[in-house]
């Protein structure tokens, strides 16, 4: 960062270096304009509509100031649907976003049938989300399921899953353990296959073995992609709608409601769209604080 | 010396470790998507056994002759309507069980006069339209043989006089399906000839009846273009998506990485983007719609295609990657008077391959899958998506729940070619950046 | 920093001119919102005759002023697979052909999602002419002005008075009317002729109350042969066959008021009254399915291939159940087994016609002579007709009095029919405020049939507790403005 540099920040406009102070506008004007017209136009809008009690066949309704806020964040549905959506983050969190990291690592290791492996890594990511969900379902199902059946051999269960208040978020969130996900395992492994192999060597020579070059050499080495993947993982699983919706419908007895879950029933369901409005900006609020924090929090350890 | 052995012992268990780990997770990935292929392939029944079944059972061919002799001679369509009836009630009657195909042979004073076959994807495809109860009448066929005839449900082959000598008749075979057949055509006057034999036999390649009976939907869902115009759209749509994440992507990231210089000004810039990814889709469902319909696209392929130029995490990527470029190298083609657009396409874009295959793989799964969106953005099938598409499928009556799994290894295949695709070039990547180091 | 200050600038610009519109709307909009609150009164009271539509004989204003061609779009194209495509598609031209200065365009809705496609079309303006709606959204859409005033209409409508009465009931708020009723179903208990007699049961005497019900449904029940008695419904829709057994029990889910305001009665002693019943079913007779949050498919899937005994069922789910293979002969219909009130109401639902409130009052009639001839005796005739021809197992129940069934249902076990229409005498709207109640109500539905330890009243109550204070309060604090 700190090497003397002639060529100035948009902010500075500079007559000499013509080529240079017209490039960044140049190159960031496209995705600007298609995120103001994509993004933030309709964010606006929703965050204009979440100030009335909305009507549709008369838009926007009667202006309400901030009691759709007030209203929701009241409801004990609520704070009961924002406690779902953090234990499953902290599930995710803790049953599967260091998975593939470490299958990245190891699998770096691996010489032969290499390919063969990532490819078999990646079949679980094309199979259709739903579809993939369906299977889990049946897998799960306490008369006929896979999953059961196989349990009992090993003098497990039987268990009542998506029927069992205590086991339907796990239940969940198990798929995603074994299906893992493949793109960020690709993302990984390329980041690792980039290290350049005389870091590597040189750890050799000073006697570190292979276990503490995963350690010391490789992971420190990726941390800038597992930082990207940290802030994709913590928007995804905090508003993660389809997969919960196609096991559970967010029951039973509200134990899977998650807030994005509760956002599209108040809009569609319900037709109260200011409230839904209201809803999806305190997630976008609480999600762009914990961005911030991680942002610190990594930017302190550089 | 002992150092060696050292790092020997601790390759020796990482090496273990790794194949134990990736073996356990590829099985473990592989079982939901195995399970899947083979219930592509099993009847409802199988489906739903216990014990769990892994191979699907062997569909039946039930063969059936039946005797004119004696009777008057008449003209083909009405042996078509009696061969329809034989073929069509008892099936629905046992619509549970496992039949892959029906065959019906006429035969008149030792002589084969007509030979029919039904197939069973023909049967499920057919099934609501043809025999939507098993409430069946005297004149039902006169109206459901233009359908089967129409469709190509059933093959009908006429011989007349010129059919060659019947063989022996076996009587009805003693078997459970063949017994179910013969019952039927005992306790009904439905069937107009005499049933001189029914005989069961496997058969095994009506085992990928699922497959053809999606097929067989597809066509008549989508007229004859079938199911080629969704594929074709969600091409087009995927690709622009694909393509355009990464020329604004690459291009926003690499500023954002190497051309803006002010700490202050990047932070701005990367929230800009990244703060996107935290709006719950789903709200904008409605905000979005009305931009597109304020911009005239509802109804069309574009609608479903510029959305997705803004995607905060795509860009956050391509930052974080070509940080890992050295400035250096940029700063030596600057200074050896590259323009910025140069030092972009022929120095950054051959180190990054990696990350461009990443962003495409990336993108174009999700943008493959979506559902909601090009559903909601569309109502003319003609620019519906293969997602869209096989949504719709599904939901049709006539849809088991094998067809349903058979699709979903359908619409995977394409991802599958991706992958296969896109795999060599993110190895060819990976030696590029070998050459940087 | 010049960038900060002038995005937020544009950013304040706006929202200022955001208010200013709003500012507009909201004053028109206050007067509908206190048009239609007071509005929903009638909904849940089902005995509620429809306010002075039958009984006005209005004359008919003679259709002499020429007809303007006025162009109308319905949402109701058949799907490709629709098994009365060809017949329907003869019908539009049949309509044509009847009414030539109306022009039809129709459209092909898909089978998911269809109410986010339908109110993203309300939200931009596209809402088409003419469209289906079932019952239960009716209360909320009418209280948001989507479904069109047709009180005028309806009155000077000729033939008013050969659609049954409470066919109406749903669509009618303060003695205005707002849907063209299209068809009906009423529920009932389905059970399977077969396996009762193959376990010596007489359904007449196990259907007669819950107590002889539930020891029936342990008797069915044999996990070795992996069949069960009752298949109950403890999904996420749970709330809508346990309203039944409140009603049998001789209460209702909520209350409400002369003036408009609601309150509920979770805990009444009928809803815990139901809800030990369900615990029952499930837990003493364990006569219920093992996994009770399975999908209403796979119930119905667990009726059809013979692993469930019996399910509650509307009139018009036979078709589907015989397509599927059930044999028709083995499927029995009988009201509800009594409760403890002695009386077994069921519940009627359906669909209406609703018209755009936003189309010219030409495009409305149009729409609306469209909606009549689609729920004419013509087109009804035709259409049993058809599915008598086809071998389709038609509806029992029709919105009209005039059709007389008799003529297309021969071949069809005589009970079905006398007890479908036997079931529709004794009915019942939904619950009021179901829309906003429903994960209220479900959830202590759900815990009492997932964990035997839990106790009725207790979760009622929280739930009552609850639902007072996110959904009752407000309701009737809204109400007042």
């Amino acid at each position: 960062m700190g090497d003397p540099d002639p060529i100035a920040g948009v902010e500075i406009i500079s007559i000499r270096k013509l080529n240079i102070r017209w490039m960044p506008v140049l190159f960031l004007f496209p995705s600007v304009l298609c995120y103001v017209l994509f993004k933030y136009y309709p964010l606006l809008n929703m965050i204009y509509v979440s100030f009335f009690r909305y009507s549709i066949v008369n838009p926007p309704g009667v202006f309400v100031g901030f009691s759709n806020y007030t209203e929701f964040l009241s409801s004990a549905t609520f704070w009961q649907a924002v406690s779902n959506t953090f234990v499953f983050f902290a599930l995710y969190l803790g049953l599967t976003f260091w998975i593939p990291i470490v299958q990245a690592l190891l699998l770096s290791d691996i010489r032969r049938a290499n390919a063969f492996f990532r490819f078999m890594y990646q079949l679980p990511t094309i199979v259709p989300a739903v579809a993939g969900i369906l299977v889990w379902k049946w897998m799960y199902n306490p008369d006929f399921g896979l999953l059961n059946y196989w349990l009992h051999f090993v003098g497990l269960g039987p268990y009542l899953w998506l029927n069992d208040l205590n086991m339907t978020k796990l239940a969940i969130v198990l798929p995603a353990v074994f299906a893992g996900n493949g793109i960020s395992l690709l993302l990984y492994y390329s980041a690792i296959k980039s290290v350049p192999t005389e870091i590597l060597e040189a750890a050799k020579v000073d006697g570190a073995g292979p276990w503490r070059r995963i350690w010391t050499m490789l992971l420190p080495n990726i941390r800038f992609i597992i930082v990207i993947q940290f802030v994709a993982f913590m928007s995804g699983v905090l508003l993660a709608y389809d997969n919960i919706y196609v096991m559970t419908q967010g029951g039973p007895a509200g134990s899977t409601t998650v807030v994005s879950m509760l956002v599209v029933n108040t809009a569609f369901q319900q037709s109260r769209f200011g409230i839904s409005g209201a809803m999806s900006m305190f997630m976008f609020i609480i999600i762009a604080l914990l961005t911030v924090l991680q942002n610190k929090i990594s930017a302190e350890k550089d | 010396m002992a150092r060696k052995g050292v790092k020997e012992k601790g390759q020796r268990s990482l090496s273990i470790t790794a194949y134990a780990v990736t073996v356990f997770f590829t099985l473990a990935a592989l079982i939901p998507v195995l399970w899947m292929i083979s219930s592509s392939l099993k009847t409802d029944k199988d489906i739903d056994a216990y014990p769990p079944k892994w191979l699907p059972s062997i569909p039946q061919s039930v063969r059936v002759t039946i005797d004119y002799t004696g009777q008057e001679p008449q003209d083909n369509v009405y042996y078509e309507k009696d061969a329809m009836r034989a073929t069509w009630y008892p099936w629905m009657k046992n619509l549970r069980e496992n039949i892959g195909e029906v065959e019906i042979t006429g035969i008149r004073g030792g002589t084969m006069i007509y030979r029919a076959i039904t197939s069973s994807s023909s049967f499920h495809v057919g099934q609501p339209m043809v025999v939507p109860s098993a409430m069946f009448n005297d004149t039902l066929m006169n109206l459901k043989l233009p359908i089967i005839k129409e469709q190509k449900l059933s093959k009908f082959k006429w011989y007349g006089d010129n059919g060659k000598a019947a063989g022996d008749t076996a009587g009805i075979a003693d078997s459970a399906l063949a017994a179910k057949f013969g019952e039927f055509y005992g306790s009904t006057a439905f069937v107009k000839g005499k049933v001189t034999s029914i005989v069961e036999k496997s058969a095994w390649s009506r085992l990928f009846d699922s497959y053809l009976s999606l097929n067989k939907l597809a066509k008549d869902a989508a007229g004859p273009m079938g199911f080629f115009q969704y594929f074709l759209n969600s091409s087009i749509v995927t690709l622009s998506c694909v393509f355009m994440q990464m020329v604004l992507g690459g291009l926003a990231g690499y500023t954002l990485s190497h051309l803006i210089r002010s700490k202050r000004w990047q932070f701005f810039w990367i929230m800009f983007f990244l703060a996107t990814i935290m709006i719950p889709d789903i709200s904008l469902l409605l905000p979005l719609y009305l931009l597109m319909k304020d911009l005239h696209l509802v109804n069309s392929l574009l609608a479903m295609i510029l959305p997705h130029s803004a995607w905060g995490i795509i860009i956050f990527l391509f930052k974080g990657f070509f940080d890992q470029i050295s400035k250096e190298l940029l700063q030596a083609a600057r200074v050896d008077g590259a323009s910025e657009i140069r030092t972009f396409t022929q120095i950054v874009i051959p180190l990054s391959i990696p990350i461009f295959a990443s962003v495409a793989v990336l993108t174009f799964i999700p943008v493959w899958n979506e559902f909601v969106w090009p559903l909601v953005v569309n109502n003319l099938p003609k620019y519906w998506t293969f997602t869209v598409a096989l949504n719709d499928l599904q939901n049709q009556s006539n849809v088991q729940q094998n067809m349903i799994m058979a699709s979903s290894f359908v619409s995977m295949t394409p991802l599958l070619i991706i992958f296969l695709f896109s795999q060599k070039y993110i190895e060819k990547g990976v030696s590029f950046s070998g050459v940087k180091g | 920093m010049n960038r900060t200050t002038k995005l937020s600038a544009t950013f304040a610009l706006i929202m200022a001119a955001a208010v200013t519109v709003s500012a507009c709307g909201s004053s028109n909009n206050a007067e509908n919102a206190a048009s239609t609150t007071n509005a929903n009164e009638p909904v849940a009271t089902n005995a509620t005759e429809p306010a002075a539509t039958n009984d006005t004989t209005q004359t008919e204003p003679a259709q002499t002023a020429p007809e303007v061609d006025v162009e109308i779009t319905v949402w109701d194209k058949p799907h490709a697979d629709d098994l009365d495509k060809a017949f329907k598609e003869s019908q539009f031209a049949v309509f044509e052909a009847k009414y030539p200065h109306i022009k039809v365009k129709h459209v092909e809705q898909t089978k998911e999602k269809e109410r986010e496609q339908f109110m993203t079309a309300v939200a931009g303006g596209e809402q088409p002419d003419a469209y289906l709606n079932p019952y239960p959204d009716m209360e909320s859409y009418i209280a948001q002005g989507i479904p069109a005033d047709i009180t005028d209409l309806w009155n000077s409508f000729e033939d008013k008075a050969s659609y049954l009465p409470s066919s109406l009931n749903a669509a009618t708020v303060d003695g205005k009317i707002y849907g063209v009723p299209n068809s009906m179903y009423v529920t009932g208990l389905m059970y399977n002729k077969q396996m009762f007699a193959d376990a010596g049961i007489d359904p007449a005497a196990a259907l007669k109350d819950w107590d002889s019900f539930g020891a029936a449904a342990q008797k069915l029940t044999n996990p070795g042969k992996g069949t069960y008695g009752y298949a109950i419904l403890g999904m996420d829709w749970a709330d809508w066959f346990f309203e039944y057994y409140v009603w049998q029990a001789g209460g209702d889910l909520t209350e409400k008021a002369a003036d408009g305001t609601a309150k509920p009665a979770f805990t009444s002693d009928a809803v815990v009254k139901a809800l030990q019943y369900y615990k029952d079913l499930k837990f003493k007779y364990q006569a219920t399915q093992k996994n009770v949050v399975q999908s209403l498919d796979d119930n119905q899937k667990d009726f059809y291939t013979g692993h469930a005994a019996s399910m509650i069922a509307g009139s018009d789910w036979f078709g589907g159940l015989v397509s599927k293979g059930m044999d028709l002969n083995n499927i029995g219909f009988s009201a509800l087994p009594a409760g403890p009130s002695g009386i077994s109401p069921s519940q009627v639902g359906g669909n209406y016609w609703i018209l755009n409130p936003k189309a010219s009052p030409e495009k409305q009639k149009a729409a609306f002579t469209y909606a009549t001839y689609f729920t004419s005796k013509e087109y009804l005739e035709a259409t049993l007709q058809f599915a008598k021809e086809n071998g389709i197992f038609p509806n029992l129940l029709y919105v009209r009095s005039d059709l007389d069934l008799s003529k297309y249902i021969e071949g069809m076990p005589a009970d079905l029919v006398a007890n479908v229409q036997a079931a529709a005498n004794n009915t019942h709207l939904e619950y009021f405020l179901k829309a906003r109640l429903s994960p209220y109500i479900v959830k202590p539905i759900q815990q009492v049939l997932l964990d035997e330890k839990t106790d009725p009243l207790t979760v009622l109550k929280a739930a009552q507790d609850l639902a007072q204070k996110e959904v009752f309060d407000k309701y009737n604090a809204e109400l007042k403005k």
